[in-house]
Order: structure tokens, then C-alpha cells, then sequence
């Protein structure tokens, strides 16, 4: 795949590193070492992260097809978990798998419902007499907290359907799992899947594109484009591809191996590959939709709680997990998705240091006007630039998105990090699930933070114009680097008000209407 | 989907009808031609010599690609980045003055052809062919066609912005306004005050995209500003220096006194407001998202112009240039004007003769305004002939004549040049007489009284050659008249001391 954009701008953003990272070291403000120090570790992160993308990304390639043929179609099992989600929802999904381009005689579908809802069994039970040929299993799993359970969350869960597949249908060889909420996308989903399962015997699961209905301009990032359509593929180029939890096919013999689905971590689906991918099988990345979520979260709260769990798991497995066994290169591509988080540290330190600079004319580092214009201009021209060329030919608004929720979410990510930090690895965590439907209010307390950050740039700013006796007193260069935090922070903060319709008569929260954006 | 059928508007077929029999869209290449050729000429005729500011930029240019401009303190002069003044040195050592002038010709052109095909995208050919009349008669763009002043490289950085903004408008694609943020940027380097260019451009974004616009202006606002921002940076202290010392308006370092203030006002008004006039007319008849457009285009320029009306100090209002860097937007307008009036106007030979006349006024006002500084060309023509290098002169204006000796290698930097505030401002007494040369010019270029005894005094002093220099005088809009000063270049044959 091509990525000559990607390369020519990661070389850029490496060579002014290199052109400026030691020249920095070289003037901290040694009178001010409370601000620089944290300034310099900061500014040292977002350098890791940009350097690490650069060597995850050098290459990007996708599986070449190896359809099933129609006739050799293997029997696949189906693990859909489900709790209280909304029946019809589970419904859909089910039907989904049923209508894809696979004979529904050689498919298992197993509706396991911690929820133990009696509409959803009815539900199973009504889809079993409408596709007779199908092999539909409403299923309940041990209750959580009981000895027969492996693991409390959807892990446990998955476990127990697995367990199920196993003891009734022992040949089957491939495990999809499937979230209760995710359609199927291509209707060719199971046949290039299984398709890429059977022709490398090392290949222990293949993972889809998961898509969404989302709000027009997916404006929470549900999407991820630059993760499916960038990202992902240079994991599949590197054997270090993330399963996603749904539009997800494994290979049982490869599951078995890791000992079924993990119960350690909060989500089972990182740890889970990050198990195979040590005990040396191989993974894969199919950019197909595999998964089209019915509901993505798009309040803040909704979004704070999905967000969150995943940081926390991706920095657990980080910090605590065995990682041996993985390859250099796979350690850099899981390091990366580990940086992105912690880079939540630096734009927090940045959104501190801005301000303080600002009014007091205390820097955290010693610069000369005309030194700090070929030093340093050049790495935040490169970071940008390598931001826009990692984007590809996908609209500018999904990279500026992605601006608005790294800085957005920076106080959830860094929580995050105390938490992995502080807990341990022993801690356990009661894990929520998603709530599949929104909630839509005005979520000022849950941007206080975000509001407060805003409020001290925009204020420090101001100050510093009112304040400036001169041009060069006002520093223009500080201020256009205020800027790059003040506007996605403000576009992060209109978030929360997402879907509420302040001009309402009587009911102020409004349903934005769904389109099916999918992906680009 | 063709061409024509992918604009951002289409001309109504009324409009797109116009004059019968006429091609509009041979028009502006047309134009183009007769425009280049026409500017050729003028140039290579040396119409006159070195203005002030031209030798400021083509000197700052010369020490620029030495490594000295900086040092020599040049951007404290600069009303823009040393990228232009660079460029048009590169010219004079090609070609001397005329090389400069004709790399600003080029940028001109590109200026031209570049709002010429946004015309056409915004509003169609047959407006893209008016605007091209238009501002191929319009005195103040003639005028800077051929001078190798700033204007025209921010120019053709403005107008290339435009068009690439309206590409980006029809295309969707933001690598066109990434390149229209550059064309911004270039056009900021070229001359600081381009940055309010912005508007218009911000405006049609804004009012184009819908709510895409928003971000789209934010990444114009951002990518345009880092190349100034980063210029900045790096030389604060000299360009904060050229920024507080300029009027953002009007940034001369020519003191502009061609005319009086009235006449000046007068000027502006002929080329600056009657040709908003028609773009008005055109905002008037356009509807819905051609009206949106026009207005988002006209309101730079109609504020630009009453800015330049209504300024404190007109001294260094220099009008046709100063008209051109702000009202480049309001031509796409005049020219849907233009279209728009010719639905039910005149006829073709009527308005073919309204241009014939438009085009003689704007000769003569070009004409008269090419000439209201001095040609010091026969006098530095004849110290650079008799000069050897280290001899030191004294002139009280530099530029000029530093362009000319600093080129032939006669003086080592623009600085050997000595002239009244030199003389004044130096805490230690200079011995005139170890000066080999003195120009003597007419008020207000005149040396102080003292500087003149001094000379006389050495006694070595001795009339070289004498003439009189006939720069214009716009007496009213009307009357341009020849305002005798003489001139006259002294050599001291006997000179002794130290010029330093």
C-alpha cells in the first residue's frame, strides 16, 4: 500500500526532532526547573508518539482475499452476549448474521444473555421457528460472582457460550464473536474471514472493520477512521493486529491456546490477541465492515465510560502484563496505542505550562527569537503534517476530530493512568456496559475540567494582548500554540451538549437523526 | 459532468448570452496578451528610473543573498518579508532595473490570470471576461504591473489563494485550501498588510461551505498565519520596528507627494469608487448564492477604500498602489457587474468605447504617476563612470543611487552612502571634505545649510555636472504638470580625511 506521504512526513517529523529535541535539552530554564522539567517530558511524549507512529506506519497491507467456495463453507460458531440491550436491537443483529453470504445450516448461533431477559429468549425462540435450517441457542451463563463463571464481565460470558459450542457442536473450528448491537456489514463477513482462517494454519483470528450509525459527522470519533483505514492496516503489515471484540473471527484451536477468552483485563478482546500474538500465532486485518454498530455512544458520559475502559485495560496490559514473547515490532505497535494515552499527560502539562507563560513571561525554556524559528517551528509543522498525511485522503475533519478528542479526553485517559498505576495489577473492576441508547443532557459537570482548561487559555490570552507593550511582547508564536489547544478544547466542550435542542418547546433533549455513515 | 456544469454558479443563460457574437471566453487571453505586450514595452523603454521603494527592496534583495540583510537591519525598513526584495534583486543582476520590474510584470500576470479563473469559477465565463476589462483598464493595477514594488508578488500570492479557494469551494478538496493558505502566506511574506486578505477569503468560506465552513476558515486562519508567525519569530525585534513604524494602510517609505490630499481623494475616488459602483450594481442584481458570494467578495474592498479615504495622514498615501493591494476582490464583482449591465445596456460599440475612454484616463494617471519621482539615472550614470571604489559620497537620498553603486561594486554596503540623517545622528563629527562626492538635490531633499558651508569650505568641491529633474505633479485629477528641480553632482578632487 502506498505510504509515501506517511514516510516522506515521518522523516520530516523525525529529522526535526533530532533537529531540536537535544538543542532543547541543551536550554531549559534552569531557574524555572518546576516548568520546564515537566514542559521537556512533555514535549519529549508527544515526540515518542510521533516517532512511534512513524515506525508503526512505515508500511500498511491488507490480507489478499481467499474467499470460502460456495459448497466448502465450515461450520462457524457465533457468540453474540448480550445484557439488557434492547431486544430489537439483539434481534437485527441476529438476522444480520443469518442474511450474510454463508449457509445458515453451517452456522451456531449462540444468544448468551446475562440479562437473563425473558423477551430475548422469546425473541431466540421466534427467530429459531423463522429460520428453521439455522441452529439459533438462547443461552444463560453462570450467574457472575458463582465458581462456574470464568470471569465477571463479557469475558465470562463468552466463556460460557464457548463452553456451550464445545460440548454440542465439538468440529467446529472457527468462533465468531459478534457484540449484541453490531450488524453484520458485508454480506461477504464470514466467507472472507474464515476464508483467510483456513488458508494460514498460524493465523488465530482475522479482525473486520467495525463501523456505526452515527450522528452526521460522527462527531464523538466513533468511526475511527484513521484506526481502520490507517492504522490497522499497518498492524496487519506488522502481526500485531488489536481483535476488536466484534467483527471478529478466531480460530477455536487458538482461543483454546490462550485458555479462552481472558478474564484479567476489564474487555477481553486486546488481551486476548496480545496472548495469541505471544504464544506465536499470526493475526490479520480485513478491511471489510465486518460489524456496523446499531448504537455508538454519543453523550459524554456514554462516551467517558467506553473511552475509559479502554485506556485503562490498554495501559493495565502495559504496565502489568506479560508482553514477552511478542516480537520488537509488536511491542512498538502495542507501545504506540499505550503512547496515544499517556500522551494525555503531556496536553495536560501543555494546557498548564500555556497559560503560565502567558501571564507571568516565564518560559520553560531559554529561546532566542531566530533560534526558536528554525529549531522549533519545524517539529510543530511536522506534527501536524504527519497528523494530516497519517490521514490520508479521508476529510480533514476526522483528523481535526481526533485533535478534539486527545485533547478532550485528556483528563479521562490520564485518570486512567492513575488508575492502572495505583491499583496494580490485582486490582478488579466492576465492568459496565456501554448503554446502548443516549442520554442526551447539557454534561457541564462532566466538562468542568475541560470548560475551567478553556476559560484559563482563552483568559491568559486575552491578558497577554491587553498586557503587550509591543509585537514581539506579545509573542505571537505562544499564542498561535494556545490557539492549536483553546479551539479543538472548544469544540470538545460543544460536545456536551450534544443532541439538545435549546430552541425545544417543552422537551429540550432532541434525537439527532442517525445516518448510516459508514466509515468513508 | 462538464466543465461549465461543475461551477460553483452558472452563469443564467441571459447573462451567459451577453453581446452576440462575442467569445468571452477569449476575452481575458486576449486581454492577457495585448496587456503583457503592452507592459513589455513599457518596461524596456525605462520609463524611469529607480522609485525610492524599488531600491530600497532590490538593495535589501542584493544584501539579502549575500547574508546581510539582517544584519545591515534591513526588515526594520521592510513593510513585508525580504522574499520579495530578494526575488527582484535576483532580477537586477540579471537585467539591472528592468529585470526587477519584469519579474514583478510576471507576478502581475499571474495575478491577472489567477482572478481571472476564480471570476470564472464564482460566476461564470462572461464575468470572468468583464473583470479581465476591468482591471486591464484600472490605472491602479497598470501601474503596479510594472513597478518592482511588493504589491505585485502579494498580489498574485492574493489572487492565488482566491482561486484556489474557489477550486476548493467547486472540488471539496482541502488540499486546495491548504494551497490557498499558502498563496495567503506568500502573499503576507510579500507584504504584511495582504493579511487582511483574509476576509474576503474567510468570508467565502463561510459562506459557501455551510457548516463545513468553520473549519475550513479555522485551518485558513492557522496554516496562512504560521509562515508569518514563524517570520516573526525569528526576527522580532527588526520587524516589530517595520511594523509600528508603517501605517498598516499605507506602508511607504516614499513620502507620496505626487499629489495633494484632495487629489489624492480624487484619484481614489475615480478607481477606487466608481468601479465599486458597478460591482455594487452587481450585487444588487445577483441573487441567493451569487448575491452571497459577490458580498463576501465586496466587503474588503468597500472598506479598504473608505479607510484609504479617510486616513489621518494622506502623506504617504500613494493611491494606485496602495488602491490595488485592497481592491483586487471587488473586480469578480465588477466584472458580474458588467455582465449584469450589458443584459440591458449599451450596446457592444458603446461599451467598447467606454473602455477606449477609461483606458486613455487611466494611461494618462498611469503615465503621470510612473513619472513623479526623479530620474537619477544621468547623475548615478555618471558616478558610477567616474567613481573609484572607496570614494566616499554624499547624497541625501539614499536608495537610489545606493542601488546603482552598490551593484557596480563602487561602496562596500548601502551604509557608505552618507545622507543628512546620518550626518545628524552621528555622535561624532564627519569630515565632509574626505568625501569625494555630493549630490545636491531641491528641497525637500536639500542638504541642511551647515552641510553646504561645509563643503564649500574644503575647498576641493567642484560642479561635476548639473541638470534639472522634471518629476509630475498631479495638480488635480485632471492636470498633471512637471515640476522642475534641479540637480547637481559635485567632486571633490582634493579630498583628505576619513569618511568613516
Amino acid at each position: 500500500m502506498n505510504t509515501w506521504a506517511v514516510r516522506l512526513a515521518g522523516f520530516f517529523a523525525l529529522g526535526s526532532t533530532l533537529w531540536c529535541g537535544p538543542w532543547l535539552l541543551l536550554h531549559l530554564n534552569v531557574d524555572h526547573l518546576w516548568m520546564s522539567v515537566p514542559f521537556t517530558i512533555a514535549l519529549g511524549m508527544t515526540m515518542a508518539l510521533t516517532l512511534a507512529t512513524f515506525v508503526t506506519e512505515w508500511r500498511r497491507s491488507a490480507p489478499v482475499p481467499a474467499p470460502v467456495e460456495n459448497g466448502n463453507e465450515p461450520m462457524v460458531g457465533i457468540l453474540i452476549p448480550t445484557m439488557h440491550e434492547p431486544v430489537r436491537m439483539v434481534s437485527r443483529t441476529v438476522e444480520s448474521v443469518l442474511q450474510q453470504n454463508w449457509p445458515t445450516d453451517r452456522m451456531v448461533i449462540v444468544v448468551s444473555d446475562d440479562g437473563k431477559t425473558r423477551d430475548v429468549e422469546l425473541e431466540v425462540a421466534r427467530l429459531r421457528k423463522m429460520y428453521a435450517s439455522a441452529n439459533i441457542i438462547y443461552n444463560v451463563p453462570p450467574q457472575r460472582g458463582s465458581v462456574d463463571r470464568r470471569g465477571d464481565a463479557k469475558a465470562g460470558n463468552l466463556n460460557a457460550a464457548l463452553e456451550l459450542i464445545r460440548s454440542r457442536y465439538p468440529e467446529i473450528r472457527f468462533i465468531e464473536t459478534r457484540d449484541a448491537d453490531d450488524e453484520v456489514g458485508d454480506p461477504d463477513f464470514l466467507r472472507q474471514t474464515v476464508g483467510l482462517l483456513e488458508k494460514d494454519p498460524k493465523l488465530a483470528y482475522v479482525q473486520t472493520i467495525k463501523s456505526a450509525k452515527v450522528s452526521e459527522g460522527d462527531p464523538f470519533n466513533n468511526l475511527e477512521p484513521l484506526f481502520y483505514h490507517g492504522n490497522m492496516l499497518a498492524r496487519h503489515d506488522g502481526n500485531s493486529v488489536f481483535p476488536c471484540g466484534s467483527g471478529l473471527v478466531w480460530r477455536e484451536e487458538a482461543l483454546a491456546d490462550i485458555g479462552d477468552f481472558p478474564t484479567w483485563s476489564l474487555v477481553e478482546d486486546l488481551l486476548s490477541g496480545v496472548e495469541a500474538l505471544r504464544r506465536g500465532w499470526n493475526s490479520a486485518y480485513l478491511p471489510i465492515y465486518g460489524a456496523v454498530a446499531q448504537h455508538a455512544p454519543e453523550d459524554i458520559e456514554n462516551v467517558y465510560k467506553q473511552r475509559g475502559t479502554w485506556s485503562l485495560d490498554t495501559l493495565r496490559i502495559m504496565f502489568w502484563w506479560h508482553l514477552d514473547g511478542l516480537n520488537l515490532r509488536q511491542r512498538i505497535q502495542f507501545s504506540q496505542l499505550a503512547f496515544y494515552y499517556l500522551h494525555s499527560l503531556a496536553t495536560i502539562v501543555f494546557i498548564v505550562v500555556l497559560p503560565i507563560s502567558l501571564v507571568t513571561g516565564i518560559y520553560p525554556m531559554e529561546l532566542s527569537g531566530f533560534e526558536a524559528a528554525y529549531r522549533f517551528w519545524p517539529l510543530i509543522v511536522s506534527s501536524e503534517l504527519f497528523l494530516i498525511a497519517l490521514n490520508g485522503r479521508q476529510p480533514f475533519e476526522t483528523a481535526w476530530r481526533l485533535k478534539e478528542m486527545l485533547i478532550g479526553l485528556a483528563p479521562v485517559y490520564a485518570r486512567s493512568f492513575f488508575r492502572a498505576v495505583i491499583d496494580g495489577p490485582d486490582a478488579r473492576y466492576v465492568y459496565r456496559i456501554t448503554r446502548k441508547t443516549d442520554d442526551f443532557h447539557w454534561y457541564w459537570t462532566s466538562t468542568v475540567v475541560q470548560m475551567v482548561a478553556f476559560a484559563v487559555l482563552s483568559g491568559a490570552l486575552m491578558y497577554r494582548v491587553l498586557n503587550s507593550a509591543s509585537w514581539s511582547a506579545f509573542d505571537m508564536g505562544l499564542a498561535y500554540l494556545t490557539l492549536l489547544q483553546i479551539l479543538p478544547l472548544a469544540g470538545f466542550i460543544r460536545k456536551s451538549w450534544f443532541g439538545v435542542n435549546p430552541f425545544a418547546r417543552h422537551a429540550p433533549i432532541a434525537q439527532p437523526e442517525l445516518s448510516t455513515e459508514i466509515g468513508d | 459532468m462538464s466543465a461549465s456544469e461543475n461551477r460553483v454558479y452558472s452563469a443564467p443563460k441571459s447573462i451567459a448570452s451577453g453581446f452576440a457574437g462575442v467569445r468571452s471566453v477569449a476575452i481575458p487571453w486576449a486581454i492577457l496578451v495585448v496587456l503583457a505586450f503592452a507592459q513589455l514595452i513599457r518596461v524596456a523603454r525605462g520609463f524611469n528610473g529607480e522609485s525610492t521603494e524599488e531600491a530600497l527592496y532590490i538593495t535589501a534583495g542584493l544584501r539579502a543573498w549575500e547574508g546581510e540583510a539582517v544584519s545591515d537591519q534591513f526588515l526594520t525598513l521592510l513593510p513585508g518579508s525580504v522574499l520579495w526584495p530578494a526575488i527582484s534583486a535576483a532580477g537586477y543582476e540579471f537585467l539591472g532595473l528592468p529585470g526587477a520590474r519584469l519579474l514583478s510584470l510576471a507576478f502581475f500576470l499571474v495575478a491577472f490570470i489567477a482572478t481571472v479563473l476564480g471570476t470564472r469559477n464564482l460566476f461564470g465565463q462572461r464575468a470572468a471576461a468583464f473583470a479581465a476589462v476591468a482591471m486591464a483598464v484600472s490605472a491602479p493595477f497598470l501601474t503596479v504591473a510594472h513597478l518592482a514594488l511588493m504589491e505585485s508578488f502579494a498580489l498574485a500570492g492574493m489572487a492565488a489563494a482566491f482561486l484556489a479557494i474557489t477550486m476548493f469551494i467547486e472540488k471539496d478538496d482541502r488540499t486546495l485550501l491548504l494551497l490557498g493558505s499558502l498563496g495567503l502566506t506568500l502573499a503576507v511574506l510579500g507584504q504584511f498588510r495582504s493579511m487582511i486578505f483574509v476576509v474576503p477569503l474567510g468570508l467565502l468560506l463561510l459562506t459557501m461551505r455551510g457548516r463545513k465552513g468553520r473549519l475550513d476558515l479555522v485551518v485558513l486562519l492557522l496554516s496562512s498565519s504560521l509562515g508569518f508567525i514563524v517570520y516573526f519569530e525569528a526576527f522580532s525585534q527588526q520587524v516589530e520596528i517595520a511594523m509600528e513604524s508603517y501605517q498598516f494602510l499605507t506602508p511607504h517609505l516614499s513620502t507620496g507627494d505626487f499629489a495633494s490630499a484632495s487629489t489624492k481623494r480624487g484619484l481614489l475616488l475615480i478607481w477606487g469608487a466608481l468601479p465599486l459602483l458597478i460591482a455594487m450594481h452587481g450585487c444588487w442584481k445577483a441573487a441567493g448564492k451569487e448575491r452571497r458570494m459577490a458580498v463576501s467578495l465586496l466587503v474588503l474592498p468597500v472598506f479598504w477604500l473608505l479607510a484609504l479615504l479617510l486616513l489621518a495622514d494622506p502623506s504617504r498615501l500613494l493611491v494606485f498602489p496602495d488602491l490595488a493591494a485592497g481592491s483586487l476582490m471587488a473586480y469578480p464583482v465588477i466584472g458580474l457587474g458588467l455582465s449584469y449591465l450589458s443584459l440591458r445596456g449599451p450596446n457592444l460599440a458603446s461599451f467598447g468605447l467606454a473602455v477606449v475612454l477609461v483606458l486613455l484616463v487611466s494611461l494618462v494617471h498611469v503615465g503621470g504617476f510612473d513619472r513623479s519621482w526623479p530620474d537619477y539615472r544621468p547623475i548615478s550614470d555618471r558616478i558610477v563612470a567616474a567613481m573609484d571604489p572607496g570614494d566616499g559620497v554624499l547624497v541625501n537620498e539614499q536608495w537610489p543611487f545606493a542601488v546603482v553603486l552598490y551593484d557596480s561594486g563602487l561602496i562596500e554596503t548601502p551604509e557608505d552612502l552618507v545622507d543628512a540623517e546620518m550626518i545628524l545622528g552621528n555622535s561624532e563629527l564627519l569630515d565632509l571634505c574626505a568625501f569625494s562626492w555630493m549630490v545636491e538635490l531641491s528641497e525637500p531633499l536639500a542638504w541642511p545649510a551647515f552641510v553646504g558651508s561645509a563643503a564649500t569650505s574644503c575647498g576641493g568641491f567642484e560642479l561635476s555636472y548639473a541638470t534639472m529633474l522634471k518629476p509630475t505633479y498631479f495638480s488635480n485629477v485632471f492636470t498633471i504638470q512637471e515640476q522642475p528641480a534641479p540637480a547637481e553632482l559635485w567632486f571633490n578632487s582634493q579630498p583628505f580625511g576619513d569618511t568613516s
